[in-house]
């Protein structure tokens, strides 16, 4: 099988493509995976699409082409492979750890004070699940039972505290 | 204000990064996500939202510094009750005034008092010391009437 080099897409279409999307195409990749080796490996077989068939995309949609080839390549690693899926809390972090920098520290800063601001907001039932959620990496049913709560009040705190931090830290963007 | 539709897919996010979807759930949500890029960008949010969150770990306090600072706000709280009462029992050993009555008026009030005390006391009493006649009046009642008489003056 050949490869008509003419049509292919140009390389810096491909990097200024990599360079908008990468961050949320990642997190995307994580977030299906829960494995950020298998998060970066297919992230590499995305872009390698994007190389060979990022022409046959159309122009308008092509961030809705990138992810959907994501999750295309993810749903294959993932049947490949029988790789343990972490916790989201152990991947953030090292997912920061990765992306240390001295711009990154600096931005780590100012994220700091937005996000002690949009948690203090929070009512103190919220902010306990959300820590025992986060932190404790506790199933909510686990929640429910410590907190002798029901389970939909425990979910509803989690749900109305994910809003409010949502709403409070998209201000940053 | 976010759509309705918009919070659900949100939620339902986030419920698929966290494994908190039942196996049926997962697989229901990942068809969706095939068609729906709304769906897989609240992926990528609710992933990013995480590693915000899960990046500083000091920032989100426990319930159970929250229950000793309200247990600091019961302690103050009581201290401010204690010496509430501290002051109004001192306030009461002091001579009693009727707010809003003039000092000459008190004056009246207490020679009334005296003298019933003073007819009580003859009857009672056969050898009476002399000088007991005498009315001795408290200090704090001509300073009272010190008072009352600068405000007179200043009115006049």
């Amino acid at each position: 099988m050949t490869t008509d080099e003419s049509v292919r897409i140009d390389p810096a279409a491909v990097a200024a493509l990599h360079a908008a999307h990468v961050t949320e195409l990642r997190a995307f990749l994580i977030g299906v995976l829960r494995n950020g080796e298998l998060a970066d490996e297919a992230l590499q077989a995305t872009f390698g699409k994007v190389v060979e068939q990022g022409h046959t995309a159309n122009e308008e949609s092509l961030k809705g082409w990138l992810f959907k080839v994501a999750l295309h390549e993810a749903l294959m690693l993932r049947r490949r492979q029988t790789t343990e899926q972490r916790t989201l809390t152990r991947l953030a972090t090292r997912w920061r750890l990765e992306c240390e920098s001295p711009e990154h520290a600096l931005n780590q800063r100012d994220n700091e004070e937005l996000v002690r601001r949009a948690l203090e907001r929070l009512s103190p039932e919220q902010r306990l699940v959300v820590h025992k959620k986060i932190y404790e990496e506790k199933t909510f049913a686990v929640i429910a039972g410590e907190l002798g709560l029901p389970l939909g009040t425990v979910l509803t705190r989690m749900r109305t505290a994910l809003q409010n931090l949502r709403r409070d830290l998209q201000r940053r963007e | 204000m976010p759509h309705a539709a918009d919070r659900d897919v949100e939620w339902q996010a986030y419920l698929y990064v966290s494994g908190e979807m039942s196996p049926p759930a997962v697989l229901q949500f990942e068809e969706r996500l095939a068609d729906d890029q709304a769906a897989r960008e609240a992926v990528a949010r609710a992933v990013e939202l995480w590693t915000l969150l899960a990046a500083n770990p000091q920032l989100i306090v426990p319930a159970t510094v929250s229950r000793s600072h309200r247990s600091a706000v019961v302690a103050a709280l009581a201290t401010v009750a204690a010496l509430v009462i501290v002051f109004f029992s001192l306030n009461r050993r002091q001579p009693p005034t009727l707010e809003g009555e003039p000092a000459s008026d008190l004056v009246s009030l207490w020679a009334e008092s005296d003298e019933a005390i003073e007819d009580d006391a003859d009857r009672m009493v056969a050898d009476v010391p002399d000088g007991a006649d005498d009315l001795t009046v408290p200090g704090w009642m001509i300073a009272a009437l010190e008072t009352d008489a600068d405000d007179d003056t200043e009115e006049n």
